[in-house]
């Protein structure tokens, strides 16, 4: 399995390992940082972050729990929202086009989705912002990713 | 909040960081023994990557800033394996925390935190054959023993001890770039190395990947060539006998092994998995447990590999 030889090789030091993954998920965690942070300098450092946090602790990936490319998507995205957080968000925030399975998901739940993904949303906040209970934001998020990942 | 229906709606939110810090710590700390949660964590973190879009990729000055963190190392190849077990344990050695540390390998009375003074100490005597400097100093027929039990005489900790470690590892490769150890010197460093590494993560009940094939091959390249040695320690090499060594999986290869003598051809074949092979002769395995085919003189078979683990350091 790609996913875990990488590991392996990482996990001994290989720099070429690094490099292999990089080319294979750079393209995902630079979408990622900047669909959610709307600025493409803050982009490129939370890539570099990304993988360097990948290079220097590689058995912290299990490859038992997500593929690579998804643990790098979520590492990218966590670092982006935890970004969003504590700076301003630009008034010149650049658009990225959401893709396209967002589009195919119930209106509520995409809603939901777009502001904890994209927009760094706690589900107390999406709650409030859409004056509904906690507990519903919570389970519109699990109906989101679950339908996402049946691949509808 | 441990209630587990309480941690589990908040999954979702978890996997995309919409919740707050006290929430995110009361999950982790959950999955930690919830195989139930941590097969939903899966299927959410699944449906991210749906999320995650498609882009240009970033630009090139970006994948320069990531390889300049990795940097230079000119080791020769002899000295690779060794890098590379280094490297492995330091990556474990990340994962533990400071109660881990105090953990009692099996293979010997020594805490996970006493195994790396071992490797320090052992290491201590290459430094100081490559003129590096090494603190205390290395006394007249020290050998990795004493030299082991003058480490632990001393006061330690974790921190300085962990880096202590990587830091003349370290060293040692910046100095084989320029001069030169035998290779079965750096070899056995890189088996021992691997060796403990693995003794740690089974106490600490880590995953740890094997060797890749390349270090794999090197490493049992040195532990093939150590059991006519073996054998003839223990006495139970025939002379003009040759084993043929079968080793299987990734990094695996054949090995003709005389065992001291007229040469009388190959009088027996064994065939193992390489991994098994080389914790076999690292005494981490019992010989009669091991899966192997022996075939040719079945009798001079069991002799090497009982013989195999007898020139086993600590």
């Amino acid at each position: 399995m790609v996913d875990g030889d990488l590991r392996q090789r990482l996990v001994y030091g290989d720099q070429d390992a690094l490099t292999e993954v990089y080319d294979l998920h750079s393209a995902t965690v630079y979408a990622v940082a900047l669909s959610v942070t709307g600025d493409s300098s803050v982009a490129e450092d939370i890539t570099v972050d990304a993988f360097v946090s990948l290079w220097n602790r590689p058995l912290a990936y299990d490859p038992a729990q997500a593929s690579l490319r998804c643990w790098l998507a979520v590492l990218a995205h966590r670092l982006a929202v935890q970004w969003l957080r504590h700076n301003n968000i630009p008034s010149q925030r650049v658009e990225v086009e959401r893709p396209v399975a967002l589009a195919s998901l119930p209106d509520l739940t995409r809603q939901a989705l777009e502001l904890a993904y994209y927009q760094g949303r706690t589900y107390q906040q999406i709650a409030i912002e859409l004056g509904i209970p906690a507990g519903t934001a919570k389970s519109r998020l699990r109906a989101g990713l679950r339908e996402l990942a049946a691949g509808r | 909040m441990s209630d587990h229906a309480a941690v589990s709606s908040l999954l979702a939110a978890w996997t995309m960081d919409a919740c707050y810090r006290p929430e995110s710590e009361a999950v982790e700390a959950h999955l930690r023994t919830c195989e139930t949660c941590r097969a939903e964590v899966r299927t959410l973190t699944e449906g991210t990557q749906y999320l995650a879009g498609t882009g240009s990729p970033p630009p090139e000055r970006v994948r320069d800033r990531v390889a300049a963190v990795v940097g230079p190392c000119a080791i020769p190849p002899y000295a690779k394996a060794y890098a590379a077990s280094v490297a492995a344990l330091d990556a474990l050695l990340k994962e533990l925390d400071a109660h881990e540390w105090t953990g009692v390998v099996a293979h010997d009375p020594w805490t996970v935190l006493e195994l790396v003074v071992h490797l320090t100490a052992t290491d201590n005597l290459v430094a100081d054959q490559l003129g590096l400097h090494v603190h205390p100093p290395v006394r007249p027929g020290d050998d990795p023993d004493t030299r082991t039990e003058q480490l632990l005489a001393m006061p330690r900790d974790q921190e300085r001890v962990w880096q202590e470690w990587r830091r003349q590892a370290d060293a040692i490769c910046q100095a084989l770039a320029v001069r030169s150890l035998p290779q079965d010197l750096m070899l056995s460093r890189a088996y021992e190395t691997w060796i403990h590494a693995r003794d740690i993560a089974l106490v600490t009940r880590k995953a740890l990947p094997p060797p890749p094939p390349e270090h794999m091959h090197a490493i049992a390249d040195f532990a093939a060539r150590l059991l006519p040695h073996a054998a003839a320690y223990r006495r139970v090499a025939r002379p003009g006998n040759v084993v043929r060594l079968v080793l299987t999986g990734p990094g695996g290869g054949t090995w003709t092994l005389p065992l001291g003598g007229p040469d009388l051809g190959v009088t027996v074949e064994m065939t193992m998995d390489v991994i098994q092979f080389c914790l076999l002769m690292a005494d981490r395995r019992e010989p009669r447990s091991v899966d192997v085919m022996i075939r040719g003189d079945v009798e001079l078979g069991y002799d090497l590999l009982d013989a195999g683990p007898a020139l086993a350091p600590r």
